[in-house]
């Protein structure tokens, strides 16, 4: 299963937009935190 | 899993933190928290999505009692009670994702606070490199 990254909308916490590829290219390793509150 | 970045270094993997559905979110848990890794805020839940993780039920929420534990620990942390937000529900959990944006593994947790062990993941990518 690949994901579709023109689907994703990830932005730092100013709002800009964040690319999987600005994190890396090869393996990486994903955290799907669920804040406590 | 901040803690063991040389080792996902040492396997060429990059880390990425994706959580909080509002910025104060992603303020607590890149400063009070310091989880350290990237942090990408994802308010429309686009990456679950992709992913598959579905979110927790109200049970597994209020009842489950090491995710209770967990909740209360993130309270004694600094943690605060603010206004429900979409996270609310959300699994918690951690996909390993390969070049081609494959998933190659997943771990969805079933209660709050229930990531995989790092070397559960450490070992993941050493079976995809193999």
């Amino acid at each position: 299963m690949a994901i579709d990254e023109s689907a994703l909308r990830l932005a730092d916490h100013s709002g800009k937009p964040i690319n999987l590829g600005d994190v890396g290219s090869g393996v990486m390793v994903v955290q799907l935190l669920r804040y406590y509150g | 899993m901040w803690e063991a970045r040389h080792e996902f270094e040492r396997r060429s993997a990059s880390l990425l933190a994706v959580g909080g559905s509002a910025p104060y979110q992603a303020e607590w848990l890149a400063t009070d928290v310091g989880i350290g890794m990237p942090l990408a805020l994802d308010p429309d839940q686009t990456l679950r999505a992709e992913v598959e993780f579905g979110d927790l039920s109200v049970r597994q929420v209020l009842f489950n009692p090491t995710g209770v534990k967990n909740y209360l620990r993130s309270l004694r942390e600094g943690g605060k009670i603010k206004r429900i937000t979409s996270d609310t529900v959300r699994s918690p959990g951690v996909v390993i994702l390969d070049a081609d944006r494959q998933v190659k593994w997943r771990h969805e947790g079933e209660y709050l606070g229930d990531y995989p062990e790092v070397s559960d993941v450490l070992r993941a990518i050493d079976e995809l490199e193999t």
